[in-house]
């Protein structure tokens, strides 16, 4: 059965999967596992089905990760179903293992550290797609993980998938990445976001949970040098969260930053309480505002 | 009441004394609250100032406004599921009233709540300093009995 591990510290060797609701937690955590690879001086691939694979380079840019360095030099490459799977019109995870093992003896003579691999799963769901690959895919990464040059996470889409592939996908991987909830009711959620490091509210906040910001603030205060809020999905904020966001920027030291990304009634409210006028904080529109 | 006491101004004592708006006889919302049921407010007053017609951004507002006089009240005013806060919310000629009661103790110095800046790095009273901010007029009236405020947004302001 998966242990639940933080996506900073998979090492090499690890083979996780990654069960996601909530599409932006992935692209997090994708990004900050592609983000590790490359400093780290291993080649990454990435195997991408829902998200296309322009948007999926755009999509790890905006999270902070040196994509565009990357790709020209081939440290970084972008695969899609047609060029992976489904290569010759059919999924045959042979031929994926295949795949994946001459990436790696490249990887090895091209004098990388190793190989790190993500791979979305949904091309499992598609009409032509043979479910009955998947496990013969998932045992034989597994073989190949032996000696600890291989990487890998398998992303799983709880929208698409059935209980019963997740159980086994779940059972089949060692390891689990999830984001670090703080905090999480139908109104509102807290969670560390690992690219850039910070965190991310979803949905309306209020003074009857300034504690939990405040806690999820502070440990990302204390584990980074500059953070991002992230609050792109936040519809509404009052005086009191904003207070406790003001807070935790006055408490920086000079030169570190908080980035704020906000937009609407919420950039609003930290106009009025003052947040935007403080030194440490930069702010940084959110999209379609 | 004699001994209530009464403010109007937004940010200068220019409206003092003028009559706070009076609701009609029909309002477009009238619901009460308290601690639990302030999303379901923001909700019911986002729906009700975009038919009342407001713009988005007004709208905004006035969920602003609407949730840190409630949550005031919850706070401060005793507002509770035995003695809930109410507010009402109608429109009048070019202008949205938004109005928040509860039954508290009343505010100390209505005169002077909320008009000087709150310091970056103060725990709280943030509220009534925002709400003069964003609001075209506020009218406090508060006694031992409890505090009604009533605001007015009109419907072509909003600039800040």
């Amino acid at each position: 059965m998966a242990t639940v591990t933080s996506v900073e510290a998979l090492a090499p060797g690890d083979h996780a999967c990654l069960t996601f609701s909530d599409p932006d937690e992935r692209l997090d955590i994708v990004a900050a596992f592609v983000r590790d690879g490359l400093s780290r001086s291993t080649k990454v691939m990435c195997l991408t089905e829902s998200i296309p694979q322009d948007r999926l380079s755009a999509e790890l840019v905006e999270r902070g990760v040196p994509a565009a360095e990357a790709l020209p030099v081939n440290q970084l490459s972008i695969f899609g179903s047609a060029e992976s799977w489904l290569a010759d019109g059919e999924p045959n995870a042979a031929k994926m293992i295949d795949l994946l093992g001459r990436h790696l003896d490249d990887a090895n003579r091209e004098g990388y550290t190793g190989l790190r691999v993500t791979a979305d799963m949904s091309w499992v769901t598609r009409p032509i797609a043979a479910a009955d690959q998947l496990p013969i895919f998932e045992a034989e990464v597994g073989k190949l993980l032996g000696d600890g040059r291989l990487t890998a996470i398998c992303q799983y889409d709880r929208e698409i998938f059935d209980a019963v592939t997740q159980a086994f996908a779940a059972a089949v991987h060692p390891h689990a990445v999830a984001a670090v909830v703080y905090y999480e009711d139908p109104v509102l959620r807290i969670c560390r976001q690992h690219s850039p490091p910070g965190v991310r509210l979803a949905g309306e906040i209020d003074y009857s949970h300034v504690e939990e910001l405040t806690l999820a603030l502070n440990e990302a205060l204390r584990l980074d040098h500059d953070i991002q809020v992230n609050l792109a999905k936040l519809r509404f904020m009052d005086a009191a969260a904003a207070a406790a966001i003001t807070h935790a920027a006055l408490s920086l030291p000079t030169g570190r930053v908080m980035s704020i990304v906000c937009g609407g009634v919420v950039l609003r409210m930290l106009r009025l309480v003052g947040a935007t006028d403080l030194g440490a904080v930069r702010v940084v529109r959110a999209h379609g505002d | 009441m004699a001994t209530d006491r009464q403010s109007t101004d937004r940010r200068g004592p220019d409206h003092r004394n003028a009559a706070a708006p009076t609701p009609p006889a029909e309002v477009a919302l009238d619901q009460t609250f308290d601690a639990e049921s302030l999303v379901a407010l923001r909700s019911a007053v986002a729906a009700h100032g975009a038919d009342l017609g407001l713009t988005e951004h007004r709208v905004g507002d006035l969920v602003l406004v609407a949730h840190e006089l409630a949550s005031n009240a919850v706070r401060h005013g005793g507002a509770t599921s035995a003695s809930p806060g109410r507010l009402r919310l109608w429109r009048d000629g070019g202008s949205v009233i938004c109005e928040v009661s509860d039954t508290g103790p009343g505010l100390a110095d209505p005169d002077h709540v909320g008009i000087r800046p709150v310091p970056p790095a103060a725990s709280n009273g943030r509220g009534l300093w925002i709400i003069r901010r964003v609001v075209d007029l506020l009218h406090i009236d508060t006694g031992p009995e409890g505090t009604t405020l009533t605001t007015t947004l009109n419907l072509d302001g909003g600039a800040e």
